[in-house]
């Protein structure tokens, strides 16, 4: 474990931390940093304050710095996700679509029947035209 | 004994036991034990057929959800029941771990015999009636805290109910305290992050608020932090 000090940089103002967090590695303190300004969006937000203008200057033990993360850096992790919200797509009622699938159904089995009833009708005429071919010869 | 530890004369400070109830303590404070931090007193979903009184140390009362994160709903200190309901058949609803090394006396001989004969214990059927009380009172303030508070109200109302709990017990000199908690635990107790909970704490150092040295708090002027803690009530005590 090492200690990590997370100095608070809010527009002009900037706050030294002189108490420091304990993480495993850089990576687990960058983690430790993204996760505080996730938690702190809301706060200063309900304290109308401005995230976007808040950032951490991450040092190690000798005072050097690591990195900076603005808090900026949380929304831009939300961009372009696949799964971001979309606007909602309306959708016909349930009973709706049955009744509409029942009135498809029906029209193309009357449409059958009457494709059927011509072809009989034609199939009629066909037999007594030969018929009279027959008594013709 | 250091002054963060408890035995039987600071825990029947201002009480009055009956001889029945004496021998019964003498009995069971004949035998400490001790626990070293990080074991489990209690599992959650298993009977409660162990209670425990402790003497020093600090446990957590956790529960988990499936990816790792950890909530604390309680934290039990010296003077507190641990792994205890006064119903005999009663379960475990979270994890008991020990946060630090725990020193504790079993306590089963007592609530078998409160719950047999509450006549011969009136006294430690009081205290522990009461000790169910003030948990669930703790409850219900903790779920104010994590639900509703901002961070540095959480951490106010959370000082000034651990320095009353240790008051209560005279563990709480110069209006300050044990802190053996680290700001992950502290993270996970609080529902904030760790980073979170470091810039928390400082806030109220510069505020004047809390003074954090040599693993304790000192609280220089209640009543100003009671008022960053908006509460009305004090926490953790029963209306």
């Amino acid at each position: 474990m090492a200690t990590f000090f997370f100095n608070f940089r809010q527009g002009k103002f900037y706050q030294v931390d002189d108490l420091g967090c304990e993480f495993e590695s850089v990576e687990d303190a960058y983690l430790g940093a993204f996760s505080a300004a996730q938690d702190m969006w809301r706060e200063l937000l309900i304290k109308r304050q401005n995230p976007l203008l808040c950032a951490f200057d991450v040092m190690d033990e000798e005072g050097r710095h690591l990195f900076t993360l603005p808090f900026v850096e949380v929304l831009d992790a939300c961009r372009g996700r696949e799964d971001a919200p979309r606007p909602p797509v309306p959708h016909r009622h349930v009973l709706q679509q049955t009744l509409d699938h029942q009135a498809n159904a029906v029209r193309v089995m009357l449409g059958v029947s009457s494709t059927v009833a011509d072809a009989k009708a034609t199939l009629r005429e066909a037999w007594n035209l030969l018929d009279q071919v027959a008594k013709l010869t | 004994m250091s002054r963060d530890s408890l035995d039987l004369e600071g825990v029947l400070r201002d009480a009055k036991p009956s001889l029945h109830e004496a021998e019964l303590l003498e009995r069971c404070f004949a035998h400490t034990l001790t626990a070293e931090a990080g074991r489990e007193l209690q599992v959650a979903g298993s009977p409660l057929s162990r209670p425990k009184m402790i003497l020093s140390g600090w446990v957590g009362l956790a529960r988990f959800l499936d990816d790792g994160r950890r909530q604390f709903m309680d934290l039990h200190i010296a003077g507190d029941f641990t792994a205890f309901r006064l119903r005999s058949d009663a379960h475990a609803q979270a994890y008991a771990i020990c946060l630090t090394p725990v020193q504790y006396v079993e306590v089963a001989e007592i609530l078998h015999g409160v719950n047999a004969q509450p006549g011969l214990y009136p006294g430690l059927l009081a205290k522990m009636r009461a000790s169910e009380e003030e948990q669930r009172a703790r409850l219900f303030d903790h779920i104010l805290r994590v639900g509703r508070m901002l961070a540095h109200e959480r951490l106010a109302h959370f000082a000034l109910e651990l320095y009353r709990r240790h008051e209560r017990v005279g563990l709480a000199t110069a209006q300050s305290f044990p802190m053996p908690l680290t700001q992950e635990v502290l993270g996970d107790v609080l529902g904030l992050s760790t980073v979170h909970i470091n810039r928390t704490l400082q806030q109220l150092r510069r505020e004047g608020l809390l003074k954090t040295a040599n693993g304790r708090w000192q609280i220089p002027n209640i009543e100003a932090l009671r008022a960053v803690a908006a509460e009305t009530r004090e926490p953790g005590s029963i209306s």
